[in-house]
């Protein structure tokens, strides 16, 4: 069971991703914008953070730059409705470890189970720079 | 596993909210014309009001919503600054999302494309008085600069012009939107142009649909082994654009016209 911090301004979407979530056995906690998210994050120290990218008042992008400036080595999974690779990449070169597309489907539970068994590695691995991510 | 129940509460919940974004696209608009809310603010809230609704359509059972909204995104991305005839547009995007909600269920899917190409496309076809035609083309490129250029191009002919950034999206696009001719880039993120389009050619659906393949790669290159021959490959650069663009048109003038 891990402790989970999802961030989206989307109700419907906070809600959905909060039941899948629980039927999996994990604590969820929601935020609805990156500033609450991060506020969150410091405070509670998830396992797993789920971060949607195009959210008012601070954007999942950099409420995932300022928590790896901070310090948060806890995962980050970019939760975004964008194919667009340029997006993906800025996700990782913002910190994000590994991204989830929407619409989620079916496989969300799978993706998350996934992403979560890379808990252990946390801290093995230095985050890159954005010079590095693009040599 | 999620119960049916909790399923059924969340597409309520997100008819609720979906109405309330549509208001607030509304608002905006009108606020934007008014001059009660300056452009960009009001550019910037619809969009991620529409953002939301194609993330979450599908999410919960509405795929279709999601198609209408992914649409509306190109629409949006057309135009620079919101106008009448933009508002008017995106009203009639509004509406269709409306009758969604107020059916509480998406059309089946012989009416989906139908439905898809009444809605009107972007408008950033300059300021010639164009013929628009009923005749869709999917433009496939994850570049905005060539998607803006052959978007033109398509457009000065009449055609409606409907994009996707990636084959994944291209694929569930084809599907609903139902293409009448393609345009693929060479270069996607996942899958290569050229082989699209031999994706393309072997499904029922498309397979005699005109192709055309967009790329700087010379006539002679090894990715053409094997490709249909009937798709088009347009050279990009200034010497070969003009020219294999103008026979990509003609030919699906010929088809059509």
């Amino acid at each position: 069971m891990s402790l989970i911090l999802h961030v989206d301004d989307d109700t419907v979407m906070r809600n959905l991703v909060s039941g899948y979530l629980k039927d999996l056995g994990h604590d969820v906690v929601s935020a609805e914008n990156g500033l609450e998210g991060m506020k969150l994050a410091e405070d509670i120290g998830p396992d797993l953070i789920l971060m949607d990218i195009d959210m008012p008042v601070l954007d999942g992008y950099a409420a995932t730059q300022q928590l790896r400036e901070k310090g948060y080595h806890g995962l980050i999974a970019a939760v975004t409705a964008s194919e667009r690779v340029k997006d993906l990449a800025n996700a990782v070169v913002a910190g994000c470890d590994d991204f989830i597309p929407k619409p989620l489907g079916d496989d969300f539970p799978d993706l998350v189970k996934l992403i979560l068994q890379r808990k252990d590695e946390i801290g093995k691995e230095e985050l890159l720079t954005e010079d590095e991510f693009f040599d | 596993m999620i119960d049916d129940s909790f399923i059924e509460k969340l597409k309520v919940e997100f008819l609720e909210s979906t109405e309330d974004s549509l208001d607030l696209i509304e608002e905006m608009i009108n606020q934007s014309l008014q001059g009660q809310v300056g452009n960009d603010k009001a550019f910037e809230e619809i969009m991620r009001q529409v953002h939301s609704i194609k993330g979450t359509a599908a999410s919960v059972g509405f795929p279709i919503t999601t198609t209408i909204a992914h649409r509306l995104e190109d629409y949006l991305e057309g135009g620079t600054s919101i106008t009448e005839p933009l508002g008017s547009g995106v009203g009639q995007y509004c509406d269709k999302i409306r009758g969604i909600i107020s059916d509480g269920k998406e059309p089946p899917a012989s009416e989906t494309a139908s439905m898809l190409r009444s809605l009107p496309m972007s408008h950033d076809g300059g300021d010639f008085d164009i013929n628009v035609l009923d005749v869709e083309v999917l433009l496939v490129s994850p570049s905005k600069m060539i998607t803006k250029i052959v978007r033109n191009e398509l457009m000065q002919c009449g055609f409606r012009v409907v994009r996707a950034v990636g084959a994944m999206e291209a694929f569930q696009l084809a599907v609903r939107s139902q293409p009448d001719a393609m345009v693929f880039a060479q270069t996607l993120d996942e899958l290569a142009g050229a082989d699209l389009e031999r994706a393309f050619k072997a499904m029922a659906l498309t397979s005699d649909k005109p192709i055309g393949v967009l790329t700087s790669f010379s006539l002679d290159h090894p990715a053409w082994h094997g490709l249909p021959e009937d798709v088009m490959i347009i050279r990009t650069g200034r010497i070969h654009f003009p020219d294999d663009m103008g026979d990509f048109l003609a030919h699906i003038q010929s088809e059509f016209l």
